[in-house]
């Protein structure tokens, strides 16, 4: 399990040379022939991350189960064809966005809503009042998130988020970085006046 | 530098996506300026709180059950033939559904066409020689001298109520002379009985259609009609 934790920091998009041969590379080259457990360790290094990303992204668990499953397949499919000199975390985290762009495009069709009434992990009896607590952030979060345009939550979430380069987030979504930056400046923005707008009507209730 | 400007520009100043310049400038006049420290300090604040929040906090069933399903579908995905998995994405297209069914109901219609095509193309006699035989005058065929020489197949189309004989023209000279020669040994018989007997060779060897019908008057010299190929 340590080397479990240990690979799970390992997800930066700019790895420096000479860390290819990290556990992840590893558990990457003995996937590659086919281990299957080699497979499922990769998943499990990188699946709070992945599943994180979709529901910061598509705002609520079912989708983002299914992104994060349709990620993985993608990937243990395009498995062998994988450049071990490459970063397998910046090529996982570039297949998940573009699942979870896809995933919101269906959404849109769809006109689905963000689910924001979902509640999370049951709370033990000594915790019950923080669990209130943070499932109403959580839900705040989701609301604010979804006030944003798709453009701008993805590179919010990436940037803010998932602590992305602004250089990398604007690789991941396939734009420019000055694009990026315009979108993080409008997303900070309005998230800042959704905070103030929450606080004032708090004020008012109090 | 302005507060308007400045305003713009502090939401990325707070994570330094800016030039040096424009960190320098807006650095200073945030130092100078209460309302734009302020709003520097509510947008910290907003990204600090959804960096915070905004986070799923969901148990391990949740992640065993997401492995699970990957599982289940790489295993689905290795047990179906390779054909069917190349071709099943694509069949879920209705417009490439509606494709194939128009390819399938064209390659039919070209087969059909090709089969009548071949069907009018077969080598067909010219003419038929339709010979309508109602007792008791057959009087087309009423001599030998008057035979018509037989070139194509011939066809025998009876009909119960009015027997008709179709008789095509066949492709093959007159029969030989000895097999008219039996038909006329045979029908002397019938000859006596007040019948006449007229054989018709087919374009099958095989076949040969002979009729009894009462003698006519006219008929009465030649009975014998045997045409062959």
């Amino acid at each position: 399990m340590a080397e479990i934790s240990l690979m799970a920091q390992d997800l930066r998009l700019n790895r420096g040379e000479g860390e290819e041969t990290t556990p992840i590379a590893r558990l990457v080259a003995r996937a590659q022939t086919g281990n299957r457990e080699a497979f499922d360790q990769l998943m499990i290094c990188h699946q709070h991350r992945v599943v994180a990303l979709a529901w910061r992204l598509l705002g609520n668990r079912e989708e983002a189960r299914d992104a994060a499953q349709e990620t993985f397949l993608k990937v243990y499919r395009h498995l062998a064809s994988f450049d071990p000199e490459r970063d397998f975390g910046a090529w996982l985290y570039r297949i998940a966005v573009n699942v979870c762009r896809d995933h919101a495009k269906k959404r849109n069709r769809r006109e689905r809503v963000w689910d924001e009434q979902e509640i999370y992990r049951q709370p033990s009896a000594e915790d019950v009042e923080q669990w209130a607590i943070d499932n109403q952030e959580r839900r705040l979060a989701l609301q604010a998130l979804a006030e944003l345009t798709e453009k701008e939550r993805a590179a919010i979430v990436l940037r803010d988020l998932e602590g992305f380069e602004t250089d990398e987030v604007a690789r991941l979504l396939g734009s420019t970085p000055t694009t990026v930056r315009s979108q993080i400046s409008k997303a900070r923005a309005k998230l800042k006046d959704l905070r103030a707008r929450r606080a004032h009507s708090l004020d008012r209730k109090a | 530098m302005n507060c308007i400007h400045a305003k713009e520009l502090l939401p990325l100043f707070i994570t330094g996506d800016l030039s040096a310049a424009d960190m320098n400038a807006v650095g200073e006049h945030a130092r100078r300026c209460e309302s734009c420290r302020a709003q520097t300090a509510e947008i910290t604040a907003a990204r600090d709180w959804l960096k915070q929040a905004a986070n799923p906090a969901l148990d391990e069933d949740f992640y065993d059950h997401m492995r699970a399903g990957v599982w289940d579908r790489i295993d689905a995905e290795a047990n179906r033939p390779r054909w069917w998995s190349f071709i099943l994405p694509v069949w879920t297209s209705r417009p490439v559904l509606a494709m194939a069914a128009a390819v399938l109901l064209a390659v039919f219609g070209l087969i059909a066409i090709s089969d009548r095509k071949n069907v009018s193309t077969r080598p067909v006699p010219p003419q038929d020689v339709t010979a309508e035989l109602s007792a008791p005058a057959p009087e087309p065929f009423a001599t030998a001298d008057q035979r018509v020489a037989p070139q194509y197949k011939r066809r025998v189309k009876p009909e119960p109520a009015a027997p008709r004989i179709v008789v095509p023209a066949p492709a093959a000279p007159i029969s030989p002379l000895g097999d008219m020669a039996e038909a006329a040994s045979d029908a002397e018989s019938i000859e006596e009985s007040g019948m006449i007997r007229i054989e018709i060779q087919t374009a099958d060897p095989n076949i040969k259609i002979i009729w009894l019908a009462p003698k006519p008057a006219a008929a009465k010299s030649d009975p014998i009609i045997s045409t062959t190929e």
